[in-house]
């Protein structure tokens, strides 16, 4: 009879408790994430965002991914308040919070430890406000892998040697067309799309691009026997997810960026495999090596003097490159 | 009886004071036993065994020669280096290796050196390329175990 009684009354509670539950989500917003990936609806990125939904319901959000192969068009449809979030790399992000969205600045991270610590910083409440700018706040980052240098011929051994080369830039990032101005190289205007073809057909000689592309895109095809690819990240490239903070609970860009920073190391993971697999895969020579880094340093001051990279960032991502090496020169002087 | 035993430790003692030319020859088994290991480490394409050959903190310089112009040195991490033989085997067909003539050499401070040029011929991409390597190996051993600690190459791709 207890028993019985007992089963009675957790069944009852039970029911209760779903019906609670279904309450609570009939009540939670619908709300759409414009994801963009090149894979569409397949591949690891989508499968990660449709995890996120699944785990954003627990915050009383329903969230609905729609994948766009064409970020501009991802980029475009979130600023059109067709999708209330969008996931996009750091570079186009950069329209929507100049200050995440300079951490893929040239030459602004030499690793990924550091690149760790940085998104581990940015994910502690004391820095929450920077993350919104307007009526955006960013509330997530992952790494996307540093982006380094795809020459179509080994011969062009040296940055001088880039002079006059076609050098894909995507148009929507500034940056890229001033360090190429810079460089003395040939820009030739692209976009995520299609500087990948440009390569492989030879268009263009040079392309800068993170190791996921390589297999994806199938970057081997222009490096081909004769090229390489030259291992100092020039820039370290992430996803962002950027949300219309309003229509999230308070405290949901919080939790995001808890449960993104929990994504870096599976992340980190396919971007190391990546890397694996890439074939002339070589550093700078070593006479070389501290001039690249030079101007790679040269060149991030000079964007950020000229506006297109957030000063308050490049002060911070250089705090997080003298922890992890305080010998470094640039440790002691202050011109960022 | 006792008389034996005392010449026999005479003998063995002699025998294990006797660096030159014992110890050499014994050094030059060794390393040719290494190069060995090495060879078919490249041919059956294994990993694990390509992999136990280089010690952790080895040290790998590459003189990379261009045609008609001068090398360009390259120091390259054990793992970038290893990466980049996977990352061939994996890319390139009818791979074909060939060992000149090995020299050995052993130095007092109980390292071995092997100097070998190694070529190989492969398909990459529809096009007939390979790379000549005039390396010069220096073992030690590390745990008990031969390992190569510095690898120097002098390299030619085409």
């Amino acid at each position: 009879m207890c028993y019985t009684a007992r089963i009675c009354v957790a069944l009852i509670a039970g029911w209760l408790g779903a019906l609670a539950c279904a309450a609570a989500l009939a009540d939670s917003p619908a709300r759409s994430l414009c994801v963009f990936s090149v894979q569409g609806t397949q591949g690891e990125l989508f499968g990660q965002m449709r995890d996120f939904a699944v785990a954003a319901q627990t915050q009383g959000v329903t969230l609905t991914p729609r994948a766009l192969v064409d970020e501009r068009i991802a980029a475009e449809d979130f600023k059109a308040d067709q999708c209330d979030a969008a996931l996009l790399t750091g570079i186009r992000a950069r329209a929507f919070n100049p200050f995440a969205g300079s951490i893929d600045a040239i030459g602004g991270l030499p690793d990924y430890d550091a690149l760790r610590t940085l998104i581990t910083l940015l994910a502690r409440p004391e820095l929450a406000p920077r993350m919104r700018q307007g009526p955006y706040e960013v509330a997530g980052i992952m790494p996307l892998g540093a982006a380094y240098i795809f020459l179509n011929d080994r011969r062009i051994n040296s940055v001088e040697k880039i002079a006059g080369k076609r050098l894909a830039v995507f148009e929507h990032d500034a940056a890229q067309l001033m360090m190429a101005q810079r460089i003395g190289a040939q820009p030739v205007l692209s976009d995520v799309s299609n500087f990948s073809g440009k390569f492989n057909n030879g268009v263009v000689d040079v392309i800068a691009a993170p190791a996921i592309a390589y297999m994806a895109l199938e970057l081997y095809r222009g490096v081909g026997a004769h090229g390489v690819i030259v291992d100092m990240p020039v820039a370290q490239l992430t996803f962002q997810l950027v949300i219309r903070h309003q229509r999230f609970p308070e405290g949901f860009g919080h939790w995001a960026r808890q449960y993104f920073l929990a994504l870096f190391d599976p992340a980190l993971k396919v971007v190391i495999a990546s890397e694996n697999e890439m074939l002339f895969f070589f550093p700078p020579p070593d006479s070389d090596a501290e001039r690249y880094q030079l101007l790679l340093q040269e060149s991030r001051i000079a964007l950020t003097d000229a506006g297109h990279y957030d000063r308050q960032m490049m002060q911070l991502m250089k705090r997080v490159r003298c922890a992890h090496a305080p010998e470094n020169a640039e440790c002691s002087d202050a011109r960022e | 009886m006792r008389g034996n035993k005392g010449w026999l430790m005479i003998v063995m003692l002699g025998v294990s004071l006797l660096p030159w030319p014992a110890s050499a020859a014994m050094a030059r088994q060794e390393a040719a036993r290494f190069l060995a290991e090495y060879q078919t480490a490249l041919e059956t394409r294994s990993h694990d065994a390509l992999k136990a050959l280089f010690a952790d903190d080895v040290r790998i310089r590459i003189d990379l020669e261009e045609a008609g112009g001068p090398s360009q040195r390259f120091t390259l991490t054990r793992a970038r280096f290893l990466q980049q033989i996977f990352a061939l085997w994996r890319f390139a067909s009818e791979q074909a290796y060939t060992f000149s003539r090995p020299q050995y050499a052993d130095s007092e401070d109980g390292t071995l050196t092997i100097t070998v040029t190694q070529t190989e011929q492969r398909q990459l991409f529809g096009v007939e390329g390979g790379q000549r390597d005039v390396m010069t190996m220096v073992l030690d051993h590390r745990n008990g175990v031969l390992q190569i600690v510095d690898l120097h190459s002098s390299s030619l791709l085409w």
